[in-house]
């Protein structure tokens, strides 16, 4: 037995030791790479050191350093280089970071970046700024509380939009799952991009196919009113070629369908739409008030979108006779506002489709195309007056892009067009856009100098002469926003000089834009100095110009806003201003970058800016009108009227009234601003440990404008017409002499009687148009007898009413004006009556130049920037599998003025958090969390109030490596 | 609330992860053994192979520390270094540092036909004629490496080299 059991004993000994033997034998543990010197590491195989870089997982810490601190960078100097070492103020957000704080869209990445001052309009849709200076001017259309200052950019080609000039990105085609990383720059650069590029670019750059990067990703998160799905595939071809697809859709959905609403004037809600268009007597006007009827609403209220048929505003009323109107808000052709909003829930539907090849036949040659359609529809800042803040924005774009790198030569090219509708159901916003971008830039090396000399092109064409409107009775085309075609382009040489030497960086660069709009030169310069005093301090200062372009909307504007049915005037028209001064800014800056461990990276900044040029669409002169046509119109309904019986002069009076035509032009401007801008930016990034990765940033700016008045351009119009000096009071005065001519008397009282018989006969039509044109009426009229001017009303009446119109424009043999049917017909009427008709036709106007114009003064500060705003963030990776990220935004309180008055918004801290999960390497579950604290205030005027909101999701990238 | 949300995310001081430079010292220890790979053929078997460390003083140290007593095949491993990359003479390997990204065009313009092996810290340098560039992928550290580049130089490489980097 003994025997057994040691032989047992033996034989499972040897086995163990066959088994461990038949196991490899690991080399390296862990342990026993950390416990190694350098020296030691450096005696291991080039396989073993590989091991052994896995095995610490330095890859991990490595990729935390190179992820927060090593970023390259290529569009500061448009060089790639390292952001530390960045001669502007750079920051870089990489996709993972993105991923990492839980962005679900490019905006929402914006909130990570020193300077960029984001907020939320409706659920998906943003605004987005850096270092702010937007609604200046201020009181005017909501238009210019958009960004206009940032030029943006896919990939270093410029997709400005330049119909309205302002920075919207929810027609981007690309979302996150394009994307590598958001270079953005902050502070002027035209020299270096172009114009726009005013308090920045932003550059987003789409991963290549060609990078060594995951075959398939796909992106869904759903959550409170929001899905998004993203998918990207990609596939390497050849050594030399790869593609990759992508396509993304994104929905979101708004608390509620109602809208804000805005008036110049305090709106009122009718109970019944029966009583738009009534006059009253003041004491009926107080009995709807009191029994409901006429109920106020406050601007910044939110009604439902029926509601809006039934808002009106009170004003006098058009016959002059002390009463009072109840117009209505809207003008007749859209004043059912469900034409404008099909679905008024949805805050954001966007989709696209792109594709991109990469193909490299060597080091030194490459090609990449990019191509694309999308579809956005989005609830937006209204672009023109309208009685709700928003209004939906459909773009349709589709898009081919060419970049080409051969040897030192880069050549970008891009086209894209499709039809954009800046306010879905109102009529005269729509137009067919296309865009054309080249440019061509050459890298010459001398020694440590660097030249890049360039050469841009730049062409926008609108198109809206086909746009006609039908709301069901039959087509109406109405006016459009240029009625023709209009076109902005432009073309730039430019040269970049480039020279290092020790720790010593100079960059100067010209750009000279030859704009078609104005028609002028616009130079930019740079020049910057970067000193690297050791690897963990970099100084930098900078001065940089930047131009922003004019924009089909202020240059080209031809657009006739009818307002059927709503008070005075019946018709305002928008005209752009070819020679209008561009904003122009001057910015000078200082940074400083601390680095002081390969973990903890402190960037600063301040700068200083001035700028001008500023301009916004302004009443100009108005005009109202009385015509032959008009007094032919009002008579005929004064003879209706009377029914054959005396005519009711005070019904006269107000029939005759209601025929004026009343209209007022706005153009655009340039208001005298200066503005000038101080600021303060700090950036913290900090891998605390390989755990714990936090950031923060804080900035801080004042904007002060000098030579400033609040031009209030409602408060202009309403000037006007009904200010003491107004069209109002000046036509009601000069139309009593109408009066009393339909009461057969004169001005000078007496009574307008006699004709001279030997005017008739054969002679009498070439006379009738002397008689009509040549202001010798009077002289003439008042030597007819009775008799005689019986006869010419005969001679009129067969002429009209049997034989219809023979009198017929002869230019030249007649004179130089035509006589029109109506004109002849007012003729007849004036005889009959005995008015005086050339008193019909009168006009009177109002020229700015009677605007008070109020004081100018300095230093106003501008507060629709916040004087402070930053955010902080951190990610916390508890064990491999989980990532959690928290981060907080903060942006303080900003008051805007507008058209509609002043809205104050408060200080708004907004704290959102997420969780990831990674169950296997290629699958990410992940939990978010937006505005946790359930903040229902705007972050933006008159848009939603957004509360807290939840979303799941995941995230599968699959490698074919 | 706020406060407690402001104090998680408020920096804490658990501890700090070492300050050792992890990149310098990768950098140095990789460009060893890629001296180490490549074949020197018609070189003097006895002469130094030396290494021209251009624009980092933390790479320059972190190898002259690994390569103390330490050859390349029967060649002892000198280390220089250098501010710049123009003229520079009687090197087998250059090494590009990040500060002196700007001159790669010089540097493989000088070094054209000769004997050398250029590697460069900076991503995307091989397209401008190194033989091998340092590069991140999905986050590690790695290197790419160009065969065509390697044999204008007149030089070859191992296939464990040519397979553990991206080959252009």
């Amino acid at each position: 037995m003994k025997r057994l059991l040691s032989f047992i004993m033996a034989a499972q000994v040897a086995m163990v030791a066959v088994a461990q033997d038949a196991q490899p034998e690991r080399r390296l543990t862990k342990e026993a790479v950390m416990a190694m010197t350098i020296d030691q590491l450096g005696d291991l195989s080039f396989e073993d050191l590989l091991l052994a870089v896995d095995l610490l997982e330095v890859n991990s810490v490595d990729e935390l350093y190179a992820i927060i601190m090593n970023k390259s960078v290529a569009s500061a100097s448009k060089s790639v280089e390292s952001a530390f070492e960045s001669p502007l103020a750079t920051t870089v957000i990489t996709r993972q970071e993105m991923m990492s704080y839980g962005c679900k869209s490019v905006e929402e990445a914006f909130r990570l970046i020193p300077g960029a001052i984001v907020t939320q309009k409706v659920n998906g849709v943003f605004d987005v700024q850096l270092r702010g200076l937007a609604n200046i001017p201020d009181g005017n259309l909501l238009l210019y509380t958009e960004n206009s200052n940032v030029l943006l950019m896919i990939d270093g080609r410029v997709l400005h939009n330049y119909s309205i000039g302002t920075m919207t990105m929810e027609n981007l085609p690309v979302s996150i799952v394009d994307i590598d990383r958001i270079e953005v720059v902050r502070g002027a650069c035209s020299a270096l991009y172009g114009v726009n590029a005013v308090t920045g670019v932003i550059n987003i750059i789409t991963r290549r196919p060609s990078d060594s990067s995951s075959a398939l990703t796909v992106n869904a998160v759903g959550g409170t009113r929001t899905f998004i799905g993203e998918a990207r595939l990609r596939k390497r071809l050849s050594d030399k070629v790869a593609v990759a697809l992508t396509a993304n859709y994104d929905l979101r959905k708004r608390p509620d369908g109602t809208l804000t609403v805005v008036q110049t004037q305090t709106p009122w809600l009718a109970d019944d739409p029966s009583l738009l268009g009534q006059s009253l007597d003041e004491a009926d006007i107080a009995a709807l008030k009191a029994g409901g009827r006429l109920t106020p609403v406050k601007v910044g209220q939110s009604l439902n979108v029926e509601d809006f048929a039934r808002l009106a505003v009170l004003s006098p009323s058009t016959r002059f006779d002390g009463s009072t109107q109840i117009f209505p808000a809207t003008p007749l052709e859209y004043r059912d506002a469900t034409l404008c909003f099909d679905d008024p829930e949805i805050a954001r539907k966007t989709w696209a489709v792109n594709g991109y090849v990469d193909i490299n036949p060597s080091d030194r040659v490459g090609l990449h195309l990019s191509g694309g359609y999308s579809q956005s529809l989005a609830l937006q800042t209204t672009v023109m007056e309208s009685p709700y803040s928003m209004a939906f924005r459909e773009f349709k774009k589709g898009y081919v892009n060419a970049d080409a790198r051969l040897g030192d030569l880069h050549l970008l090219a891009n086209f894209y067009a499709g039809p954009e509708d800046y306010a879905v159901g109102r009529p005269g916003l729509q137009a067919d856009f296309k865009q054309f971008f080249a440019s061509a830039e050459y890298d010459l090396f001398f020694g440590d100098l660097n030249i890049r000399p360039g050469f841009h092109f730049q062409y926008t064409n609108g198109e809206d002469r086909k746009k006609s409107f039908d709301y069901g009775s039959g087509a109406v085309t109405l006016s459009g926003f240029f009625n023709d075609e209009a076109t902005l382009s432009a073309f730039a040489p430019s040269l970049r000089l480039d020279y290092r030497t020790g720790p010593w960086r100079f960059i100067a660069a010209v750009r000279a834009d030859k704009t078609s709009v104005p028609d002028k030169w616009n130079t930019s310069a740079q020049g910057v100095v970067g000193f690297k005093a050791s690897d963990s301090h970099y100084f930098r200062i900078n001065y940089g110009r930047g131009v922003r372009s004019a924009n089909m909307l202020n240059a080209k504007s031809n657009y006739r806003w009818q307002r059927t049915g709503m008070d005075f005037p019946s018709v305002i028209e928008f005209f752009g201003n070819e020679d209008a001064d561009l904003v122009g800014i001057h910015n000078v800056e200082i940074g400083y970058r601390f680095q002081p461990s390969q973990n903890l990276l402190l960037d600063a900044e301040a700068f200083y800016s001035f700028s001008d040029g500023y301009g916004a669409m302004m009443t100009s002169d108005a005009k109202a009108a009385t015509s032959f046509g008009n007094f032919y119109d009002s008579m005929n309904r004064i003879i209706e009227d009377a029914g054959g019986h005396d005519i009711d002069v005070r019904k006269a009076q107000s029939s005759f009234m209601a025929n004026i035509s009343t209209r007022s032009n706005s153009s655009y401007g340039n208001l005298p601003y200066k503005v000038r801008q101080i600021g303060l930016s700090l950036n913290v990034d900090w891998v605390i440990s390989p755990k714990v990765i936090a950031k923060l940033n804080a900035n801080v700016q004042r904007t002060v404008i000098d030579d400033y008045y609040l031009y209030n351009q409602a408060e202009a119009l309403h000037q006007q017409f009904y200010g003491e000096d107004g069209i109002i009071n000046n036509m009601v005065d000069g139309f009593s002499d109408i009066i009393y001519c339909m009461e057969g008397r004169s001005a000078d009282g007496s009574r307008i009687v006699s004709t001279d018989e030997s005017l008739l006969g054969a002679n009498l039509l070439p006379n009738l148009v002397t008689l009509s044109h040549s202001g010798d009426y009077e002289a003439i009229v008042a030597d007819m007898t009775p008799q005689a001017r019986e006869r010419l009303l005969d001679v009129l009446r067969d002429a009209y009413f049997t034989k219809g119109s023979y009198i017929y424009d002869k230019e030249g043999q007649y004179g130089p004006r035509r006589i029109t049917y109506q004109n002849s017909l007012a003729l007849y009427y004036a005889l009959k009556y005995g008015i005086d008709y050339k008193m019909a036709e009168k006009e009177y106007t109002f020229s700015r130049s009677q605007a008070d114009e109020p004081a100018r003064r300095d230093g106003h500060v501008h507060k629709s920037t916040p004087a402070f705003y930053g955010m902080a963030g951190v990610i916390v990776k508890p064990v491999k599998q989980i990532d959690i990220s928290a981060h907080a935004n903060f942006v303080g309180r900003r008051t805007y003025a507008t058209a509609y008055g002043s809205e104050r918004l408060s200080d708004r801290l907004t704290i959102n958090a997420k969780v990831d999960y990674r169950p296997v390497d290629f699958l990410t579950i992940f939990v978010s969390a937006d505005n946790l604290l359930g903040q229902k205030r705007r972050e933006f005027v008159y848009t939603d109030k957004i509360g807290a909101s939840f979303a799941a999701g995941l995230r599968l990238n699959i490698n074919h490596e | 609330m706020r406060r407690l949300l402001a104090l998680a995310l408020l920096v804490v001081l658990t501890s700090f992860a070492a300050m050792a430079q992890q990149m310098s010292r990768l950098e140095a220890l990789y460009l060893f053994n890629f001296a180490k790979n490549t074949s020197w053929a018609g070189t003097d078997e006895d002469a130094p192979l030396n290494i021209a460390v251009v624009g980092d003083k933390a790479v320059a140290r972190d190898l002259r520390t690994i390569t103390k007593n330490k050859k390349v095949g029967s060649r002892p491993v000198a280390i220089l270094e250098s501010a710049s990359a123009q003229g520079l003479s009687g090197v087998d390997v250059i090494f590009l540092g990040g500060a002196k990204a700007a001159q790669i065009e010089t540097l493989v313009s000088e070094q054209a036909g000769n004997k050398v092996l250029i590697v460069s810290a900076t991503e995307g340098h091989c397209a401008r004629g190194a033989d091998i560039a340092f590069e991140l992928v999905r986050g590690k550290f790695s290197y790419a490496i160009s065969k065509g580049n390697i044999e204008s130089h007149g030089l070859s490489v191992t296939k464990m080299l040519l397979n553990n980097g991206r080959a252009l």
